[in-house]
């Protein structure tokens, strides 16, 4: 007569490559959340003319991308975002902001920026 | 030594004036991308022919530079316009199906102007005529 197979109740099977590979990037997609989110969510919403902020940061050199979307590119925008931007780099200094402005011009936001920036706000 | 890399920015940015003028009729979108560089270029001779002004124009950095232009209050109008050209350029380069329009095109043009008539005459002062 055949032998069963008896699993004791504390032993577990050993993770599959594939099982710890989907683990592994789970881990990594567990997106850290920056102190310099909610200054900016709180100050860039404050624009009318801003309909959504992105966020890209470069892992490893610590340099932001901040892109404000806009239905078209305006020039008098240029100069009400000068003060957020001056505050938000004096505040912190440890990391290198770069600001962009980009037109979504009606059509779907997120193809207006990179495609892995994450959403801060929109309205 | 920095007037030799000045004076190369700036041959640069002659280069790419003419390019423009060859390539305004063919694709006025990505003639905003060269009228970016042609921008790019001539304030990099200036910040590198500016003596007391800190800047790697190696490093090829857009924060590097505008850094840089923020260290030079003379370029605080011309800093917008530059910045406006370098959204605009980007939206172009980056932005897939993004409409470049009449006034974006005729922006552009403005934008670059005005960039040259506030560089150019500080950059000419820093070469004092001995270059040309």
């Amino acid at each position: 007569m055949a032998k069963k197979a008896v699993i004791k109740s504390g032993d577990r099977p050993k993770p599959t490559l594939t099982q710890r590979s989907v683990a592994k990037t789970m881990k990594e997609n567990v997106r850290r959340v920056y102190p310099f989110e909610e200054p900016i969510r709180s100050r860039w919403s404050r624009i009318k003319a801003i309909d959504a902020v992105y966020l890209d940061v470069e892992v490893g050199t610590e340099v932001v991308h901040v892109y404000s979307l806009v239905p078209e590119f305006r020039s008098d925008l240029y100069r009400r975002l000068e003060s957020p931007e001056k505050r938000l780099e004096g505040e912190f200094p440890e990391f290198q902001f770069e600001f962009h402005v980009r037109a979504h011009q009606g059509r779907n936001r997120s193809f207006a920026v990179p495609f892995d920036a994450q959403l801060l706000f929109s309205r | 030594m920095n007037s030799e890399l000045a004076a190369e920015h700036d041959r640069q940015y002659h280069k790419l004036l003419a390019f423009i003028a060859k390539m305004e009729s063919v694709d006025p979108s990505w003639t905003c991308v060269v009228k970016f560089y042609a921008s790019m270029h001539l304030i990099t001779a200036y910040l590198v022919m500016k003596s007391n002004t800190r800047f790697d124009s190696d490093s090829g950095s857009h924060h590097e530079r505008r850094k840089a232009i923020d260290r030079c209050p003379e370029l605080n109008v011309a800093k917008r316009y530059y910045r406006e050209l370098k959204d605009l350029s980007e939206a172009v380069r980056y932005v897939p199906g993004y409409i470049f329009t009449a006034k974006n095109d005729s922006d552009s043009s403005k934008r670059l102007e005005s960039i040259r008539s506030i560089v150019e005459p500080l950059l000419k002062k820093l070469f004092g005529g001995s270059k040309r």
